[in-house]
């Protein structure tokens, strides 16, 4: 007996024996090698019962040795982080690792929840459907959801890191098995950039496990020189442990790191985004199993699985072996079994005739042959004990005469080999069943893919190396897409087919349930009950009896499933069709497509220029539109409100300093600038004189509000436009789209410079004495710079930009600095300004500051309905000489009623309560309540003591001092309608 | 002092200046030497970067932003064009050492092999300026910065990425 378990062999296997590597499984302490997978340490070590069923909560062992496992999901914890559903087939064995069952209780040995079993007949398929509809499916179903489901999700935090990468190349080959090898190799030798995906860690694919020698020699030496070529190119890419998962249009695939678990430095998992000119499928081939009475009980397992524990990791799958087919390929099985000194009871084989050559081998080995017979049931609970034999008549359809049981620990079945046409088909591949070679294969396909070796059904070692070859040279010769693309398979190289015969199910000798579908517990008489049912098409098969669904995607039931259809249906396993093979090919955390989007990095916030000082001074930032804004800044024990209503009185009192750099900044230059504002904005532009600035509002061709702002004329043919900062670029967009698309004829070039010039803005009656201060070439008195004017200049030694315009209602300056200079000016503001009481001002402040003079703020005040005669422009356009956008959806009769909501300010009557953004003006008192409208901006206004709002009301103009109630959650509150100007209306302070 | 994969804030005082041309003018401005699609060329003290059919990032270490915007003026006399600096506004990081182009396409899945590139990269909007298979000027909004560096940061976390060095000069 081997140190890592009874079932190890002497020698033999792939393995680093000289490495021990302990686990634990349910608590039991076990070891195994380096090199194992978790499947194959279990089995060394003796482990038949791995998992229960999901249904019936029957014993399961592990069935196959790959991606294919519908029972060996195991919850596996390493350093900390467990993963659910981890498939055991797949696993590296990691020292250390902490491995156990799901979905049992107390023990995966004895689940009291097998009761279900019993109740079987209480549970066919959708059963759910039937029985769970009084009083309603609502009753039963937190219950039946505790139940159901195959894994527990981890808990506490995720301390994987999630990383995607993208990848471009010529080639792509997706396999490394010999075809693959063979593809990629004579890729690469043309000169292609070619990258190779395998998911296992070890490249040769199926070779790896078997004894096959590959052109005289054995496959090891054959892999071992491709894989050394491969290696040396500089053009070659090869990523191991790497499931290719999805296959999209335009040849995008992306792919798994499955090594997530095995870096030091903690778990990792990289999605991969793959674009290639060509790609070359070379994903091999799945074994099927027979459909017999108990085919699922532990022990039971594809026959090339047992090969490959036997040839790969040195494991015998049992003591006692029998070997069951319908084709020649299991005899391998039995050979290789016998030839490790493992006893093969029998091989039964469905078939009457055998080929000359396997009948000489098993002849030659004393290997005893029931030919025309099938296994038709089985005994055993936590391990296989025996098997009854049935011989049956050459359809396969009747038993013959009394069966026998043979006793052994390990049946070996297979139904021939199915291409793994998974990602053909979701390249939008067509496939279809072969009735010679009785199994699914690639038919044609719109992109350009090739599909080689076993998964065309290319079975043959030879004959998989030869067309992955070919399928090698012809992809890198046609990169640039010169050659035609290839829409079919190639045929060619199909070659034996293992003298398959398909009898797939054996007859029956009592009532006993056949496994389709062993993930789901899906059993030959589901499929015949949704037959009878009617659910005969194959995706109502699929949804009713859930055959094929979840983690392995019927990787070993589909064409089961198809047999039994068609057997009951009469219909041809053709004609039926397949269900459609969708992304995953198998599954991908969420964590894995969404990689580094999420938490800080989900969006990316921006950073104003002084963002340095507005946080270490105490500044509160909140998200304003992607950028990261002071909402204000606390000082030593005040709350928010406090701070506001602080900031507010200091601009009204004193002396504000706000940065509001974020606001979009766009240059116009050209002969035809002028006439084009003309046209964007409802204002009139071209009277618009060098030095002067003019309030703008921006429409839609619909007549709709999307933005205003300032626009200043620099010389006659350059200008500059300001729009509201969460604009920016849309305005930018919207502008040039504009010019190239419509008035391509217009002289003009644009340039967003948002990003270049910082914005900080002095608000107050001291603004003007501050500036004053600076060294400057600017005329800051009254008389020189008047309201709504421009300047350009230098203050302080820096380029400057300066508008006098206000959004407070207080006299303003909006100062422009590059803004690599705008940190340092921010502080030259603040020391020189202390004198006159300076206070920076966060946004929050600043909005209040507006609302107070009843300034409109596009987005918060206005909608996707609100036209300028809305917000009371009426006057503005009927100024307006020539056309703009969006003025013949004015004239319309719609848009011009005075019933429409209209920009209305508003002043709560019943003392104490507050005014909210959102709530809405009702119609009172009413039987029935209806909104006429709703509060835009709300907020207590400390220049006023009072809350205050502004909002949009029907028929809002005419209803000046009316008093209206205004609904919020529950509460109400009476507001006065008024105008929207609280505050210092007729404009004294901001021109002065 | 170890070389390091990224480097942030990097040729600070390297003028940036923005040419657009009005779209009659596009011809002339290529036939006038400046860069085509995808291409990036350096004629003097001054390397002119493709952004668009009428757009070009114009750079230079030895020239001031001011000089440059004269020297669009001289080129494009009584041509429709407009060049801005825009020195303060775009920021530089270097991606440079073997495993630049494998974190590159972390962030973007575009082919990095044009040697002037429009991209956007981990969310922001990049120009990316190839020097060599390995080396790579990457210009981007000056507000996006601190999450380019934080991006930059996490995937470099990435063990394929065996150059773990990000420096940044705050």
């Amino acid at each position: 007996m081997s140190s890592s378990g009874a079932y190890r062999l002497a020698q033999g296997g792939q393995l680093d024996r000289s490495r021990s590597l302990s686990f634990t499984f349910n608590g039991r302490l076990l070891s195994g090698h380096a090199g194992d997978t978790l499947a194959s340490a279990l089995l060394a070590n003796g482990i038949s019962v791995v998992a229960r069923s999901f249904k019936y909560h029957r014993p399961r062992g592990i069935f196959s040795a790959g991606f294919e496992e519908p029972n060996a999901l195991l919850r596996v914890e390493i350093n900390g982080a467990a993963v659910p559903l981890v498939r055991a087939t797949m696993q590296p064995l990691v020292e250390g690792m902490v491995v156990t069952s799901e979905n049992c209780f107390p023990s995966v040995d004895f689940d009291l929840a097998r009761i279900f079993d019993h109740a079987h007949a209480l549970l066919p398929a959708g059963f759910y459907n039937k029985t769970f509809k009084w009083p309603g499916w609502h009753t039963y179903e937190s219950a039946i959801r505790r139940m159901a489901g195959l894994g527990t999700l981890p808990t506490g935090e995720d301390k994987t890191a999630f990383f995607r990468h993208n990848l471009r190349c010529d080639v792509l080959v997706v396999g490394a098995g010999i075809a693959g090898l063979s593809a990629a190799l004579e890729a690469s030798r043309a000169g292609a950039r070619v990258t190779l995906i395998e998911q296992d860690a070890e490249l040769g694919g199926r070779a790896l496990c078997e004894r096959t020698p590959i052109d005289g020699r054995s496959s090891q030496s054959w892999i071992g020189e491709v894989v050394g070529e491969l290696k040396a190119s500089s053009q070659v890419t090869i990523l191991r442990r790497t499931l290719v998962a999805g296959y999209y249009d335009h040849n995008v695939l992306t792919a798994l790191d499955l090594s997530d678990n095995e870096h030091p430095t903690g778990p990792v998992q990289r999605f991969w985004t793959i674009r290639a000119t060509e790609v070359i499928l070379a994903t091999g081939a799945i074994e099927q199993p027979l459909m017999f009475a108990h085919n699922d009980r532990p022990g039971i397992m594809l026959a090339g699985a047992v090969r490959a524990y036997l040839h790969r990791y040195g494991v015998a799958a049992g003591r006692r072996a029998v070997v069951a087919t319908n084709n020649d390929d299991a005899y391998r099985t039995a050979f290789d079994l016998h030839d490790a000194g493992v006893e093969v009871a029998a091989i039964v084989d469905a078939r009457e005739r055998v080929t000359a050559e396997v009948e000489e081998e098993a002849k030659r080995r004393g290997l005893k042959v029931l030919r025309s017979s099938m296994v038709v049931d089985t005994r055993g609970t936590t391990t296989l004990r025996a098997v009854a034999v049935h011989a049956i008549s050459s359809d396969g359809f009747r038993l013959r005469d009394n069966g026998v049981w043979i006793s052994c620990d390990t049946l070996a079945v297979s139904s021939g080999w199915n291409p793994t046409v998974h990602l053909y088909s979701q390249a939008g591949g067509r496939v279809r069943y072969d009735t010679s070679l009785a199994c699914i294969v690639p038919d044609s396909c719109r992109q350009r893919v090739r599909i080689v070796g076993a998964a065309n059904a290319e079975f043959a070692a030879l004959s998989a190396i030869a067309s992955g070859a070919r399928a090698g040279r012809e992809a890198a010769c046609s990169p640039r897409e010169s050659q035609p693309v290839p829409r079919g398979a190639s045929s060619e190289y199909r070659t034996a087919t293992n003298g398959i015969q398909p009898i797939r199910r054996a007859p029956q000798t009592r009532s006993a349930r056949q496994w389709v579908d062993l993930l789901h517990d899906v059993t030959a008489s589901d499929i015949e009950l949704a037959a009878r049912e009617n659910y005969a098409a194959v995706e109502h098969l699929k949804r009713y009896t859930t055959n094929g669904m979840a983690v392995d995607q019927g990787k070993t039931s589909n064409l089961n499933a198809l047999s039994v259809l068609s057997e009951v249906t009469g219909r041809d396993i053709g004609a039926l069709g397949t269900t459609t093979y969708r992304p995953q090919f198998m599954p991908v955390t969420f964590g894995a497509i969404s990689g580094d989007a999420r938490g800080d990095l989900y969006a990316p916030p921006r950073h104003m220029p002084a963002h340095q000082w507005h946080v270490t001074h105490a500044a509160q930032l909140d998200d304003y539109g992607g950028w990261k804004r002071p909402a204000c800044y606390l000082r030593a024990g005040e709350n928010r409100d406090v701070a506001i209503n602080r900031e507010v009185k200091a601009v009204r009192s004193a002396l504000g300093l706000f940065e509001g750099s974020p606001l979009g900044k766009i240059e116009v230059r050209g002969r035809d600038a002028a006439r084009f504002l003309h046209r964007i904005y409802l204002n009139n532009v071209t009277s618009l004189q060098p030095g002067k600035v003019r309030y703008g509002l921006m429409l839609n061709e619909n007549g709709i509000v999307i933005d205003d702002g300032v626009f200043a004329c620099l010389s006659p043919e350059h200008y500059l436009v300001s729009t509201t900062s969460g604009n920016a670029e849309r305005i930018a967009g919207w502008l040039d789209e504009w010019h190239q698309c419509e008035w391509p004829e217009l002289d003009l070039v644009l340039m967003p410079v948002t990003s270049q010039w910082a914005v900080l803005t002095l608000a107050g009656a001291s603004a003007r004495a501050l500036l004053q201060q600076f060294p400057s070439d600017i005329d800051f008195s009254a008389a020189a710079f008047p309201h709504m004017s421009f300047r350009e200049g230098r203050i302080g030694g820096r380029r400057a930009r300066v508008q006098r315009v206000s959004f407070t209602g207080e006299l303003s300056y909006e100062i422009s600095v590059p803004a690599d200079e705008a940190e340092e000016l921010w502080q030259e503001l603040m020391q020189r300004g202390a004198q006159f009481g300076i206070t920076p001002i966060g946004l929050e402040a600043w909005l209040i500051l507006r609302l107070e003079k009843g300034f409109l703020h596009v987005g918060s005040d206005t909608d996707g309905t609100t036209n300028p005669l809305d917000l009371g422009f009426g006057p503005m356009i009927q100024k307006k000489v020539g056309d703009f956008v969006g003025r013949r959806s004015l004239m319309r009769a719609h848009d011009q009623a005075t019933s429409r909501r209209q920009f209305v300010g508003l002043e709560v009557l019943t003392t104490g309560s507050s005014l909210v953004a959102g709530a809405h003006i009702i119609t009172s008192p009413a039987p029935m309540k209806r909104s006429e409208g709703f509060v835009t901006s709300a907020g207590f206004s400390p220049t006023l003591g009072r809350f205050i709002g502004l909002g949009l009301l029907e028929g809002g103009h005419a209803r000046i001092d009316e008093t209206v109630t205004v609904f919020d959650e529950g509460r109400t509150v009476q507001a006065r309608i008024v105008k929207p100007a609280f505050f210092d209306p007729s404009g004294e302070r901001m021109n002065g | 002092m170890a070389k390091h994969l990224v480097e942030f804030d990097a040729h600070s005082r390297r003028a940036k200046v923005r040419l657009r041309t009005g779209m009659s003018v596009i011809q002339e401005a290529t036939r006038r030497g400046l860069p085509g699609p995808l291409e990036a060329k350096t004629t003097g003290e001054m390397t002119a970067l493709w952004l668009g059919p009428d757009q070009w990032l114009l750079l230079s270490d030895h020239l001031s932003a001011e000089k440059l915007i004269a020297m669009c003026a001289t080129e494009f006399a009584g041509l429709s064009h407009h060049a801005v600096d825009v020195s303060a506004g775009l920021s530089c990081a270097t991606v440079d050492g073997e495993r630049a182009p494998t974190l590159l396409s972390m962030g973007a899945s575009i082919d990095w092999s044009a040697q002037c590139i429009r991209a956007r990269f981990a969310a922001v909007p990049v120009v990316a300026h190839r020097h060599a298979n390995t080396s790579f000027d990457l210009y981007y909004d000056r507000s996006l910065r601190e999450y380019l560096r934080q991006w930059m940061c996490h995937s470099l976390r990435d063990p394929l990425l065996t150059e773990t060095s990000c420096r940044s000069s705050r």
